[in-house]
């Protein structure tokens, strides 16, 4: 029983993620979108990713 | 997870620190009145900006690392010539002045002014004149001055994009959104149950993090000031950043040593906090300082982070490939969805 309670709280937890994880995504394409209709996208660098090993 | 560098260059507590936008340079301001420039690469110093009588609170520099700008206990904000640490130009005012950032474009700086003295806390813009550095103009084009009583006064300020708005932190925790032409005020939103130490931006400039003595930190849009994200401390916050490449955000902060019992470093929470952006988890902390860490930055391209600790230190971060590979399953889910839709256009 545990370990389906367990299971039961993970499967909660993966779902509450997935769907901040969707709604956060979606805020930051409007909000990209609206920027680059307002022409200011010039605050957003150009990165090359550089990790150091 | 990373190799520190510890930086001893300021005979007493770090008040600022912040890399140029290059993120070669770390500039770093404490109560000793010297401002110090370092590589931050290696933490080798490569010079000291003298002048301040005071206490310097906060420091910026332009976006191509032509000038730099010192907000002052002693009542005056100075540009300096980064070239040569020279300086062109000293602002005077009635009070000290707690807070200094450059506008997008770098031809104004947003300050804070303390209430002290007699003189009420103001925001004011003042104009920075690239062309002829040494010719300013003293008054300020735009002045907010708190007209409530004292636990309304500002705290911090900064930009917001388009530098169309002025975001402001009060000592009672409210957030204020003012329009950066007119001074008008937008919008006021309860935030934290304390000061707000620290406000610092998402690297467009859309949403913000502020950091409070009430021990949390929060996640805001510009837009509507609505809390997305609230991350909960143990301790009060001095200061809070938010990581580019990784959707993480770095808290520092720690109990004052008036309030710890013993002078142990685990008693009083002296460390920096990761938290998940979106997830609100907090994800690991780096143990370190001696002391509340009053002010932590990230770089540029999320590579490394700096610390500036009350124990006089500074201690500079370089993440290590474990860092950049850390995702949640949700995390790696989603990015290999993106990854195939990309390759079925690509196809």
């Amino acid at each position: 029983i545990d370990t389906m309670e367990e299971d039961a709280e993970q499967r909660e937890i993966i779902l509450k993620r997935k769907s901040l994880l969707s709604e956060w995504t979606s805020w930051r394409e409007s909000v990209i979108a609206k920027l680059e209709k307002l022409g200011y996208t010039e605050h957003q660098t150009k990165r090359k990713a550089e990790v150091i090993e | 997870m990373m190799r520190p560098i510890m930086m001893k260059g300021h005979e007493r507590p770090l008040t600022q620190v912040k890399y140029n936008k290059e993120g070669d340079l770390l500039l770093t301001v404490s109560k000793d009145k010297e401002a110090s420039i370092w590589y931050s690469s290696n933490g080798e110093r490569l010079g000291t900006l003298e002048g301040h009588a005071g206490t310097i609170w906060s420091i910026d520099v332009d976006k191509d690392t032509h000038y730099f700008v010192t907000a002052s206990a002693d009542f005056t904000v100075k540009l300096w010539l980064a070239e040569t640490g020279e300086c062109l130009h000293t602002w005077y005012f009635d009070s000290p002045v707690k807070r200094v950032e450059f506008n997008h474009i770098c031809d104004k700086v947003v300050i804070v002014t303390d209430q002290a003295m007699g003189q009420k806390a103001s925001v004011r813009v003042l104009n920075v004149n690239q062309k002829d550095a040494k010719a300013q103009d003293d008054q300020a084009v735009l002045t907010i001055t708190n007209e409530e009583d004292s636990k309304n006064k500002y705290s911090v300020a900064g930009w917001s994009y388009g530098d169309l708005y002025l975001i402001v932190g009060h000592a009672n925790g409210k957030v204020s959104k003012f329009d950066a032409k007119t001074g008008e005020l937008l919008q006021t939103v309860d935030v934290h149950e304390g000061l707000i130490t620290d406000i610092q931006f998402s690297e467009d400039r859309s949403y913000f993090v502020t950091s409070s003595k009430d021990k949390t930190a929060k996640l805001l849009d510009v837009d509507n000031l609505h809390i997305f994200k609230k991350y909960g401390a143990d301790a009060p916050m001095n200061s809070a950043c938010i990581t580019p490449v990784k959707e993480f955000v770095i808290l520092g902060g720690g109990q004052d040593a008036r309030d710890v019992t013993t002078t142990s470093s685990s008693e009083g929470k002296f460390e920096a906090r990761f938290y998940h952006k979106i997830f609100e988890d907090e994800i690991g902390r780096v143990k370190g300082h001696f002391g509340p860490l009053n002010y932590v930055a990230i770089h540029p391209n999320g590579t490394s982070y700096a610390s500036g600790g009350e124990d006089g230190y500074i201690r500079l971060h370089h993440f290590h490939k474990s860092y950049f590979d850390f995702l949640y399953d949700v995390e790696k889910t989603a990015q290999s969805q993106v990854n195939n839709l990309q390759k079925e256009i690509e196809a």
